[in-house]
């Protein structure tokens, strides 16, 4: 027993291994809602070079990426959209919120537009500016993938203890007395209809 | 170098030059195994070893995040096709014309010029007809209507 | 630009109290009644030569200083053979906003109309199809309605969140 090597060793060199990988090469799925989609653009142009960093890959389909930029409002028509998306990517993803739209709604405090896309889907990074300089994006990029490099697993273990949702703990004093009481109007299901429609 | 020179160097004017030998040129093999066993390991390498979740959603056909409408092999009507097969036998038409009239009428030495300018004129005209009579044809058939 | 061969027209056809008309800088209005609404477009169309419907959009009066009935209709009208534009007004009031649709008169009516209903809720009659254009079909409230609180009664709040196990 004593000459036994630890079982973990092989599985935690391999964690290693792969999220070593996967950092290096984030392919990201932009979903450019309005301007900051032009800083993304910029950011992975040839002047500022996402390249560098090994996530220049714009893929415009959720199977082929993992990591999701946000860049742009989100309005309730979208949300079921974003949702839908988000879920269509395989694992591992994470999803940065790109702009002060996408992380707090920004100036849009309007009855159409959602105050941040964490109260609906998990968010790894927020990056501020409106809308934000490339170098900031690709500063998140390089604090995400700092994070992926010493949280990452092989199988995307570090995520299952997650279950409740990455929304600020401090939203329910931001939302004011009448914000909190919920209009009727069946907006649960909007997201999976197709899966509820399919079983 | 791994494998020895066997065969004996051939003498040309310049001097001594080294035989041919397939065996020399092993590192293309090595090569191109290398290039077939790379992507071939990454994708065989991430289908093992990667987290899976199959939700309805993720298998859901990707029409933008919005509920797909209708089969993704939709017919369509054999109009479209007429439409096209006309345009390809307009469009090969001026890809001979072109060349033709420019070497008959332009560039090119007088024997060119001569021959492209009267046999060749004929044959072009024969082409056209043929085409025109295509052209006819399809339009009697009501191809152009659109139904 | 001048609009009196259009009124003479409008005074012949409706009489001299079957309409009102006020202005503003370069902005002419005909103001009628709700029951006139729709012969008055369909003669305007017809006779005065307003073969353009270029915009319709409604107001919301309420709380609005001197102001006797709730929503104001505005029907934004050009002659393109002449450049000639007028606007027709009208008011309906609640508790049932209803109007009849001009859609067979203009085609161009159709979403404007849809845009005005899921608005403020005003209901077109006649209408071939009016369901909400820019809010989700889940909405249940008409947003510029002057009594629905700025930031909303919390319908941007009603999506599922989704953590990061689930996904």
């Amino acid at each position: 027993m004593a000459m036994r090597p630890n079982e973990n060793f092989l599985i935690s060199k391999l964690d290693w291994l792969a999220s070593i990988v996967r950092a290096n090469s984030l392919w990201p799925m932009p979903f450019a809602t309005a301007c900051c989609g032009i800083e993304l653009m910029a950011t992975a142009s040839s002047r500022y070079d996402l390249a560098r960093f090994g996530a220049e890959v714009m893929r415009f389909s959720p199977r082929q990426c993992d990591l999701m930029i946000v860049a742009g409002r989100v309005v309730m028509k979208m949300v079921p959209v974003l949702q839908r998306i988000w879920l269509q990517m395989p694992e591992p993803k994470w999803c940065i919120s790109m702009g002060a739209c996408a992380s707090s709604g920004g100036v849009f405090d309007a009855y159409a537009t959602v105050q941040g896309i964490d109260r609906f889907i998990p968010v790894d990074a927020y990056v501020p500016g409106c809308p934000p300089r490339p170098e900031q994006l690709i500063q998140s990029i390089i604090d995400l993938q700092d994070r992926i490099k010493k949280t990452g697993t092989l199988m995307a273990k570090e995520f299952e203890q997650r279950t409740e949702p990455d929304r600020p703990k401090t939203i329910a004093l931001q939302m004011a007395p009448t914000e909190r009481v919920v209009a009727p109007g069946d907006f649960q299901t909007s997201t999976r209809a197709w899966e509820e429609k399919k079983t | 170098m791994l494998f020895a020179q066997t065969a004996t160097p051939i003498q040309t004017p310049a001097g001594f030059e080294p035989a041919f030998e397939l065996t020399n040129y092993y590192p293309i093999y090595l090569y191109l195994g290398f290039c077939l066993l790379i992507p071939i390991a990454a994708i065989v390498g991430t289908h093992i070893l990667n987290p899976k979740k199959k939700t309805a959603v993720k298998l859901m056909p990707y029409e933008s995040g919005m509920d797909p409408i209708g089969p993704a092999r939709h017919k369509f009507d054999v109009k479209f096709y007429l439409i096209a097969i006309l345009f390809l036998v307009f469009d090969v038409e001026l890809l001979f014309l072109y060349p033709w009239a420019v070497i008959a009428y332009g560039e090119g030495n007088d024997a060119w010029r001569a021959n492209f300018g009267r046999i060749v004129f004929w044959e072009v005209l024969v082409f056209l007809a043929t085409l025109a009579v295509a052209y006819v044809y399809a339009w009697r058939k009501g191809v152009f209507k659109w139904r | 630009m001048s609009h009196e061969s259009t009124l003479t027209k409008l005074r012949e056809r409706f009489g001299t109290d079957g309409f009102q008309t006020s202005e503003f800088r370069d902005n002419f209005r005909v103001i009628v009644k709700v029951e006139k609404v729709f012969e008055t477009l369909k003669f305007l169309k017809e006779s005065c030569g307003f073969n353009m419907l270029a915009e319709l959009t409604a107001a919301d009066y309420l709380y609005y200083p001197n102001a006797r009935d709730r929503y104001g209709v505005i029907y934004g009208l050009t002659n393109t053979v002449t450049g000639e534009r007028l606007f027709v007004k009208t008011f309906v009031n609640d508790p049932d906003p209803v109007l009849p649709s001009c859609f067979p008169i203009w085609k161009a009516a159709d979403w404007l109309e849809r845009e005005v209903f899921d608005m403020y809720g005003i209901v077109f009659e006649g209408h071939p199809d009016l369901r909400r254009i820019l809010l989700p079909e889940e909405f249940t409230s008409f947003p510029l309605r002057k009594d629905y609180p700025l930031r909303g009664l919390g319908e941007r709040h009603n999506f599922p969140a989704i953590p990061r196990a689930e996904s």
